[in-house]
């Protein structure tokens, strides 16, 4: 006896829905999996911070020449930076005359003042000021990564923005927001904040044209939040690949 | 005036700091020249006790050896002269009435005086570096009173300027330091040392009591190059930061004594006070410690074998003295820096103990900076009250107010102070750079 087995329409309209959506799902898998590239290729936040870092330092070990510019002072400030890899730093201070040899030393989340007078480097604290709204670490502390933990807190077609917060003690900010342009990795500006997100000044990076080889920013001009006034620039004159010795990067070396 | 000034000091100098910055490939000298005038004056006399013109010239010559590692070469030169009396002020003449030699400062003439401030040749290289030739030491973490700086003998003429730079005496010296990540090493050796250079007898300073007038004083021997090395001096320091936070060294110089003590003896069969000059062994360690805004500091030393001065004609005893200083101070955004110290010396067998504060501000965008150094005795009658104000009148004149005014007896109270007691002065200093 022979079983003819029956076909219900609904049986075979599942079984037509079956055929297409296998249909379907084979070219859209082929898509997906071709997707996936595309996706890997869009940069970690991590990536933008660390190609945003390379805008503004040419190389691991660096030297800069900069002047810096207060709304509050006719004084002209000049500091000669020396940069060896990412966390030791020494500034001499060139103009103005005055404060001459004021040379300081960080190292990590260290810092040492050289006070002429006494001809002798004393530790200070990290947020002491430099001249204006320039703080130390505005132009010691040159690299975000590996101080700050990072994430895109957003996007649009020209940028991403960044949110950074320190994973350290005793750096000069606890939390940056800092907005990086899309294709060219160019920091365009960023928020100082403080630990509860309160903005206490606003940096836009400018003037980019070519030091060491690339299109960097030769300003970074800082307003405080508050008194909108008060602003400082800093403008690079000089940037060279340069290796300062080891042994300048220690205290007793200072003077 | 009311108060208890009885001596002023007016420190009028016109700076000029030129610097010539010239990068060359591989070169770069830097010039810089500071000229001024100085005029003291003794209020409760109202004499001019000081009236000279000054030059410091300082040059530094440097060689990049090797591009990849970074090592240099470079010279360093600086020498200050002085020379008395260019300028005729109203009250010069009375300076001549006062009895010869009464007053250490005061100028007698035309009289110069240069010192070599620096002259050295250093290499830096890699990881290490070493300075021949005549230099400064500074070694310490703390404020005030600068116990562990043992390595420069130093100009007494004028004890409570404690701008360092001034009043250490460079010495020839081999300094060699070493680095190793966290851990430094430094050693130095000094194989002709130097003394200190003493106030002159009846001067506003003198450690030799004016009772005493009459009797000749035989300064400390100058050591001289003919016994090199055999009165040479020499220690070292290791320092490691810890946890990359906690900075700490230890320290140790054998050195001849830097605390001028006389004791009485026969100087061509007459009867003298003669200085003591001993050797004195000084262990001590320092630290500092940041922690945000605040940063502790410390300094601690024995000295071993430390004369001691007698109170009558007996020789100087030898003790082993201890000094110690610890604080902190903190620093906030708005550009106030608060700081304390607490000071504990233990000499001739008692314990003091002192505790200091220190305020400074930077008002209407740093051209205005006053601080208050006080220093106060804890179970003695030392108090030590120093106001400054610095006025940053533009990028190159500053102006700077400064007074010592001092507490202190000479009882069972007494402290280390005792031998400045009643004189306070006040000090100005106007300084132009360029």
């Amino acid at each position: 006896m022979t079983t003819q087995k029956t076909i219900t329409p609904r049986a075979q309209s599942r079984r037509t829905w079956l055929r297409v959506f296998a249909m379907m799902a084979l070219p859209m898998t082929l898509w997906f999996i071709s997707a996936r590239p595309a996706q890997a290729a869009e940069p970690s936040a991590e990536d933008i911070l660390r190609k945003a870092d390379d805008v503004r330092n040419p190389a691991e070990n660096y030297f800069l020449r900069v002047k810096v510019t207060s709304s509050n002072t006719s004084d002209i400030s000049e500091f000669e930076v020396f940069i060896r890899g990412k966390d030791k730093t020494v500034v001499k201070t060139v103009q103005p005359a005055r404060d001459k040899g004021r040379n300081m030393l960080m190292v990590n989340e260290n810092m040492w003042a050289y006070v002429p007078n006494l001809k002798r480097s004393v530790r200070v604290s990290l947020n002491q000021r430099l001249v204006g709204q320039t703080a130390n670490g505005d132009i010691s502390r040159m690299r975000w990564s590996g101080d700050y933990a990072v994430q895109i807190e957003g996007q649009n077609d020209k940028e991403w923005t960044l949110l950074l917060k320190a994973t350290k003690k005793g750096l000069t900010y606890e939390q940056l927001r800092v907005w990086v342009e899309k294709g060219s990795f160019h920091p365009v500006r960023a928020e100082y904040l403080s630990s509860a997100g309160k903005v206490l000044k606003r940096a836009s990076f400018r003037a980019y044209k070519e030091l060491c080889g690339r299109v960097r920013p030769s300003e970074i001009a800082i307003h405080d939040a508050v008194k909108k006034d008060d602003h400082s620039v800093i403008q690079v004159l000089l940037m060279e690949v340069k290796t300062a010795p080891d042994s300048m990067f220690y205290p007793d070396n200072l003077q | 005036m009311t108060w208890t000034v009885r001596t002023c000091l007016f420190f009028i100098g016109f700076a000029w700091v030129g610097t010539q910055t010239q990068p060359a490939s591989g070169m770069e000298n830097s010039f810089d020249l500071e000229s001024g005038y100085l005029v003291s004056v003794l209020f409760d006399r109202g004499h001019i006790s000081r009236n000279g013109l000054y030059v410091t010239l300082k040059d530094r010559l440097q060689l990049h050896s090797n591009s990849e590692t970074g090592s240099t070469w470079s010279a360093e030169a600086a020498v200050r002269g002085f020379a008395g009396e260019w300028l005729r002020l109203p009250s010069a003449s009375a300076v001549a009435d006062l009895p010869q030699g009464q007053w250490a400062l005061r100028t007698s003439g035309r009289e110069a005086e240069l010192n070599i401030r620096a002259l050295a040749l250093e290499h830096n290289a890699a990881n290490w570096n070493l300075r021949l030739g005549y230099q400064q030491v500074a070694w310490g973490e703390t404020f005030g009173f600068f116990i562990a700086d043992v390595v420069n003998p130093r100009d007494l003429r004028d004890p409570l300027f404690v701008e360092m730079d001034f009043i250490r005496v460079p010495v020839a010296a081999a300094n060699l330091k070493a680095f190793w990540g966290n851990f430094r090493v430094q050693a130095v050796a000094t194989p002709v040392p130097r003394t200190n250079i003493m106030p002159p007898r009846g001067s506003p300073f003198d450690f030799v009591p004016r009772e005493l007038g009459s009797i000749p004083v035989v300064d400390a021997p100058r050591y001289s190059w003919n016994r090199l090395g055999r009165d040479a001096e020499g220690g070292g320091r290791i320092s490691y930061l810890f946890f990359e936070k906690v900075d700490v060294a230890a320290l140790y110089y054998y050195h001849w004594n830097r605390t001028p003590v006389y004791e009485f003896g026969l100087a061509d069969n007459a009867p003298a006070l003669i200085e003591v000059q001993t050797r004195v062994q000084s262990v001590g360690t320092s630290f500092t410690y940041a922690l945000d805004s605040v940063v502790f500091r410390g300094d601690a030393l024995a000295h071993i074998g430390q004369p001691l001065q007698p109170q009558g004609m007996e020789p100087a005893l030898r003790r082993t003295e201890y000094q110690a200083i610890v604080g902190m101070d903190y620093s906030s955004e708005n550009e106030w820096v608060i700081g304390g110290q607490y000071h504990y010396d233990r000499f001739a067998g008692n314990q003091y103990h002192w505790v200091s504060g220190r305020i400074q501000k930077r008002l209407f965008n740093g051209k205005f900076e006053p601080e208050v150094f006080v220093f106060q005795g804890v179970g003695n009658d030392d108090c030590w009250i120093q106001p400054k104000f610095a006025w940053h009148v533009d990028a190159h004149i500053t102006l700077n107010v400064r007074a010592d005014l001092l507490w202190a007896s000479t009882d069972r109270s007494s402290g280390v102070l005792a031998p400045f007691r009643g004189k306070s002065r006040a000090l100005a200093w106007i300084q132009a750079t360029f």
